[in-house]
């Protein structure tokens, strides 16, 4: 291998050469030891793009792993804090799961393909804790992540891209469904899932077909709007579609050094993905504690701020000037028209109640201001289209 | 308690911490099942047969049980008697040097330099002063870091038994508990073989060299138990048979020859255990005195538990290094008669040891162990049941792992006890070799350790086996450690047994 290679540090995806060529900001960003676009040309294109037409997103970089073996939902199921035994073959699920004290390590999305085989996809590396995990189970993981690309097609149009790509069925597929299909004689596994809370389509393929099935896909899509999307407007879509980031708006488990930085599922809103009902599962008895012993530190809600500044990074004070928490995540959404925040309060803040505001620091031309804004506890997804449930599928 | 269930408790193994324990909990009105996969009671103490005679599987002496426990469970009544209560030592070094000594009197060990004599009684009761504050540590159930008045007072409790030591006592303490027992015995004497002896007492039974650190606790261990080597008359099983005497007076049932499969659990709790057979017996509580890695992952099952604990498990240092090598004898005529009522160890000098252990960091058996000898038939003549007498060695260092580990542990025995007692071997007529893998398989006890888990200030006290079960309570409620992993640990001591049943007459049965 050549010096500067084997020295490099960050990684290039198996679809580099297309989304390089088109990434006309220069804009990049380490995502997991891949290079990654940030923009292509313009977050506001890119993200009505998402929300108007389709946005196609390298997704490749992706934790996977591979779960198999007869101990497979067993393991998986003491693993997870939701029942995977409910999880049909062919289906997916946004899962979570803890460490030993009932802290979230991370969350990210799971793929029955049948009785004994799985897919986990998560943000962060996790296989150490994997490994542990199965111990005591008849089970084989293994990290794909490198050996299968993503894509990423959202918003509206997406089905009628993919229908134009080849994808004759793809109008059937349900929300949380996966499937194989065929593009250009390319085989490869759909789902109809995503990070941007709208109808959309995530595609897994081997990376040696991955610059084909870009191409495909962008040959079909040009009459539908299809626009490569980077990172920036697809986090503008996952806080409209009210969907946590790992390192935002929670640690995940394994990188914090300091005691208490961790949160549990229950202070992040994930309480529906607990479920005490399945027997035994990491973290569940410090769990069922906080949950009986109401001693959980914090609450997750998304707020509808007052004005239109973002309130990034800002804390939150009661009408006394108490601190009430802080904004995790926060942009002006231009779909929502208002200024939207995925905020973490403390324990026993009522946003109402108590008169929560926003503490905001604008500046114009280096002029700044300083912002109070009213905040009013409104329920997450902010957008949630109709669209996103519907089957058939797709924008006739 | 319930009577939804047959028993109160089932204890798992009726080692004598099993057994202790299932006496404390029959005293405080239990229902109490004690099941062993073994058909007789006594753990690594057990009746085996040995040509004419019965022998225990691995315990050879008693190195301190608790009299507070012997006290409470009446064990002269039921027929506990004592050959010896100390047999005295006679350690062994190069070119026929010998040291008489024992820990557990005052008189000086001989024959010494003049210098080294002088320090032994300063040595001697200081070491008896740091170990009272062990001895103390030793009889508690470790408090909560994070708890509320109990463990608060027990704290308290610690603190001043250390404080009391005194200013200078207690830098002392602190200071050599940081260090290795070869640095402190280097600093203190210059005679190799009391250096040796001494550095015996505190790395038999344990992973360790002179050198290595906690080797000043585990001496300090074995001088909190009294120091003394005992020996029951009918020998180390007739405890075993006392204890279970007792047990029965309280009403206590066993089943033995019926290993437990697993410990049944519904809704999170015990419910009882499933037996080899498949017969499940339902009860609400559950104590195994199998390690704590052996109970959560084969008894409990990783399923039941969080990945972070059976992490820690799989990491509990506990790899056996201690083998026991009998010899049958037609005789004893000819040898040193005066020996024969002692207990001899080899321990050349501390160097000796370190390369022992040397040895065995790579996987292989001391060439040159160390050893310790006694003659049970010889000290207790009622131990002679038949026509032949009995040498019974521990054998030390013997890794788990290592190929004929029998073999060469007998070989290298051989050679060591052919220095110490010439002509001995010409006397035997058969052998018997326990190693740690043996220990492992007959007990199921994971690693075959001593201790069933390292005794070390990262696995001792609050620490012990890991921090998170150091209070004899497994996550699962209802399920219970009692075992030699649990503080503080190994030797036939009846602690943890104790120790245990105390926290599980404390949870009151079915909250
Ligand atoms: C070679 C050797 C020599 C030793 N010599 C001495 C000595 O001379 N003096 C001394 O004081 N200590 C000695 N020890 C240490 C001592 O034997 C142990 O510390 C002590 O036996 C521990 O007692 P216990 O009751 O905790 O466990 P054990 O004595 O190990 O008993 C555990 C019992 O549980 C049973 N069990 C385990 N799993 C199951 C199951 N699933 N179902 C049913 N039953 C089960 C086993 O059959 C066993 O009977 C020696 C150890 C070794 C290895």
């Amino acid at each position: 291998m050549n010096d500067a290679l084997s020295l490099r540090q960050v990684l290039e995806t198996p679809f580099h050469a297309r989304t390089s060529a088109l990434c006309r900001t220069n804009h990049w960003g380490n995502w997991a030891g891949y290079t990654t676009v940030q923009v292509y040309e313009d977050v506001q294109i890119e993200y009505f793009a998402a929300r108007n037409a389709a946005s196609l997103f390298d997704l490749s970089p992706m934790t996977k792993y591979d779960i198999e073996g007869p101990g497979a939902e067993a393991f998986l199921n003491r693993l997870l804090t939701r029942d995977v035994r409910k999880l049909r073959a062919g289906r997916v699920a946004y899962v979570a799961w803890c460490d030993d004290d009932g802290m979230l390590m991370d969350d990210g999305t799971l793929f029955r393909f049948d009785a004994d085989r799985f897919r986990l996809c998560s943000q962060e590396r996790h296989l150490p804790w994997l490994l542990d995990s199965a111990i005591g189970f008849d089970v084989d993981i293994a990290d794909v992540t490198e050996s299968v690309a993503g894509l990423s097609l959202q918003g509206p149009t997406s089905c009628e891209v993919l229908r134009q790509a080849g994808c004759r069925d793809i109008g059937a597929l349900r929300p949380f469904a996966l499937d194989r299909f065929e593009i250009d004689g390319v085989t490869l596994v759909i789902s109809r899932t995503g990070f941007t809370g709208d109808l959309g389509y995530e595609l897994w393929l081997p990376p040696g077909d991955a610059l084909a099935t870009w191409d495909a896909l962008m040959d079909a899509g040009p009459l539908h709007g299809i626009t490569p999307m980077g990172s920036l407007a697809l986090d503008m879509t996952r806080i409209e579609a009210g969907f946590l980031q790992a390192n935002v708006d929670f640690l995940a488990g394994g990188r914090p050094t300091r005691t208490g930085r961790l949160r549990s599922p229950l202070e992040l809103g994930l309480a529906w993905l607990v479920d005490f009902d399945k027997g035994h599962f990491n973290g569940r008895r410090a769990l069922l504690a906080e949950r009986d012993n109401r001693a959980s530190r914090y609450r997750l809600v998304g707020l509808d701020v007052d004005g239109n500044k973002p309130a990034t990074d800002a804390f939150l004070y009661d009408r006394r000037g108490r601190e009430a928490g802080v904004v995790t995540s926060a942009m002006w959404s231009p779909t929502c028209k208002k200024s939207i925040a995925i905020a973490s309060l403390n324990a026993g803040v009522d946003v109402d109640l108590d008169g929560v505001w926003a503490d905001i620091y604008v500046s114009r031309e280096l002029r700044w201001r300083r912002i109070k804004a009213p905040c009013r506890e409104v329920p997450r997804p902010f957008f949630n289209p109709a669209r996103r449930r519907a089957t058939p599928a797709g924008h006739r | 308690m319930s009577t939804k269930h047959r028993y109160d408790a089932i204890v798992v193994g009726a080692g004598h911490n099993g057994m202790v324990c299932a006496y404390y909990l029959a005293r405080a009105r239990r229902r109490v099942l004690v099941v062993d996969a073994a058909d007789a009671v006594g753990g690594a103490a057990r009746p085996v047969g040995f040509g004419d005679l019965t022998v225990p599987f691995a315990a050879h002496l008693d190195y301190g049980f608790s009299r507070r426990v012997a006290d409470d469970m009446e064990l002269a009544r039921h027929g506990l008697a004592w050959a010896s209560n100390d047999i005295a030592g006679t350690a062994f070094g190069e070119n026929g040097a010998r040291l008489e000594w024992s820990l557990a009197r005052d008189d000086t060990p001989s024959p010494l330099p003049a210098r080294d004599a002088g320090r032994w009684p300063a040595f001697r009761q200081r070491m008896a002063r740091f170990a009272s504050v062990i001895e103390d540590i030793a009889g508690r159930v470790p408090p909560c870091l994070r708890g509320d008045g109990a463990d608060a007072r027990a704290w308290l409790a610690i603190a001043w038994r250390l404080r009391r030591l005194g200013a200078e006592d207690m830098r002392e303490f602190l200071r050599i508990g940081a260090i290795n027992i070869f640095d402190v015995l280097e600093e203190t004497f210059d005679d190799r073989l009391l250096k040796g002896a001494l550095a015996t007492e505190a790395v038999l039974g344990h992973g360790l060299a002179p050198r290595s650190p906690n080797s000043v606790l585990t001496f300090l261990m074995r001088m909190a138990s009294g120091g003394a080597a005992a020996l029951p008359r009918g020998g180390m099983t007739a405890l075993g048979e006392a204890l279970r005497s007792a047990c029965a007076a309280r009403g206590v049932e066993f089943r033995l020859g019926t290993a437990v499969k697993r410990i049944v659990i519904e809704n999170d709790r015990a419910a009882g255990v499933e037996l080899d057979d498949g017969e499940i017996v339902s009860s609400s509580d559950v104590v195994s005195s199998a390690d704590a890695r052996t109970t959560g992952l084969d008894l409990i099952g990783a399923a039941h538990l969080d990945t972070g604990l059976v992490r820690r498990l799989c990491n509990v240092r506990g790899n056996g290094c201690t083998a026991r090598v009998d010899l049958l004898l037609d005789d004893v005529g000819g040898l040193e008669r005066d020996l024969l009522v002692r207990r001899l160890l080899y321990a050349g000098d501390m160097d000796t040891l370190e390369r022992a252990f040397n040895d065995s960091k790579y996987g292989n058996v001391s060439s040159e162990p160390l050893v310790e000898l006694v003659f049970p038939t010889v000290i207790d003549p009622a131990q002679k049941t038949g026509r032949h007498h009995l040498a019974t060695a521990l054998v030390q260092y013997v890794p788990r792992t290592a190929d004929d580990a029998g073999e060469r542990a007998l070989d290298a025995a051989r050679g060591v006890i052919g220095r110490m007692l010439p002509g001995l071997f010409e006397r035997v007529v058969d052998t018997r070799t326990v190693t740690p893998a043996d220990v492992e398989n007959a007990t199921g006890i994971h690693g075959g350790h001593w201790h069933h888990a390292e005794i070390a200030l990262d696995q001792f006290f609050m620490l012990r086996p890991v921090p998170s079960l150091a209070r004899y309570a497994m996550p699962v409620a209802g399920t219970w450690l009692c075992g030699a992993a649990m503080h503080p640990g190994g030797g036939i001591s009846g602690l943890p047994g104790r120790n245990a049943a105390a926290q599980v007459i404390a949870s009151g049965g079915r909250p």
